[in-house]
């Protein structure tokens, strides 16, 4: 395997400098900080695709009233949803 | 048949130091011009002053280009001449990894970036059918993007274009604050919109600022511009 390659940054007006080592280490630390946080928003990420698939609130509520319960297209949406974004094992 | 005079200086009849011709031809007005008349050509040098009460109340200090060799953009405000406040603009700022978040410290000096900030964001997002909104937070950073979600990482995106006001970072009496509006822009046809603010903790001379992608990556392509913004 090879090495890793470098990083550089680019200082406005004055070009690429190449990252000491003390920046290497620190950039190498945050990007496991930075996945241990992905790792764990990835268990809970299906609320957030399921609340952004989600028919519109007042739509369901809509529903609900006409119906005394969901209909069965509204509940059919509803679950399509879960089934699309299932939660993480 | 043409004329020459060949002078090195035309003073006034009382004796005032009008022009003053260099060997090279260069000339200077040695007390101001009271009337121009039009100009109707040339070009202005970098070092002209426009009063901010004509137009020149914006200076566009520096610009640059990413091409995918650098992970982090750094300015070093203390090459410029000192502003009260900066905008700052990314037009088409992409990752060189898709799915990273975008972020922002400021600093005393480039390697000790202020880690304690308040920054709360409101965001939302539609895709042509889709839409959402909500509210996220950090501690970390002074200017920060991420997907649609919750208040940590992001779902994919490719890019953002971003317009941004920092106050006062030169004045180490106050809290150095921020505010931007990004569009955040994905492969599926997503724009994400941030309104965010921020401020440091810190009362201090942040001249050192740091752009950087989420976990150190490249920036692909984009096109970042400083101006400083002078007072009227």
């Amino acid at each position: 395997m090879g090495s890793k390659m470098p990083r550089y940054k680019h200082i406005l007006g004055k070009g690429n400098v190449q990252f000491t080592p003390e920046e290497e280490a620190e950039y190498d630390a945050q990007a496991i900080a930075d996945q241990k946080i992905r790792d764990e928003y990835a268990k809970v990420k299906y609320k957030d695709d399921r609340k952004m698939a989600y028919p519109e609130i007042g739509d369901q509520l809509d529903d609900l009233f006409k119906q005394g319960a969901f209909s069965e297209e509204m509940t059919a949406k509803l679950q399509q949803v879960k089934t699309d974004h299932p939660k993480p094992n | 048949m043409a004329s020459i005079i060949k002078v090195d200086e035309i003073k006034s009849q009382a004796n005032g130091s009008a022009i003053s011709i260099a060997s090279g031809g260069a000339v200077t007005v040695n007390n101001g011009i009271a009337d121009a008349g039009t100009i109707s050509a040339g070009t202005l040098g970098s070092s002209v002053v426009v009063p901010a009460s004509i137009g020149g109340g914006e200076v566009l200090l520096d610009t640059h280009t990413a091409n995918n060799d650098t992970a982090t953009l750094e300015v070093d405000l203390t090459q410029y001449t000192t502003f009260e406040t900066y905008r700052i603009r990314f037009v088409n700022w992409v990752p060189a990894t898709r799915d990273k978040d975008f972020r922002m410290q400021v600093g005393t000096a480039s390697n000790s970036m202020h880690t304690s900030y308040r920054t709360s964001t409101h965001r939302g997002n539609f895709n042509g059918s889709t839409s959402g909104d909500g509210n996220s937070s950090s501690t970390s950073y002074l200017l920060f993007a991420f997907g649609a979600g919750t208040t940590v990482p992001p779902t994919v995106y490719e890019g953002m274009c971003l317009e941004s006001f920092i106050y006062e970072p030169r004045d180490s009496t106050k809290r150095t604050r921020s505010l931007a509006q990004i569009n955040l822009f994905d492969v599926s046809s997503y724009t994400r919109i941030y309104n965010t603010a921020g401020i440091s903790l810190a009362q201090q001379d942040d001249a050192y600022w740091h752009f950087t992608w989420e976990s150190g990556g490249n920036t692909l392509t984009g096109k970042f511009y400083l101006y400083g913004i002078k007072n009227a």
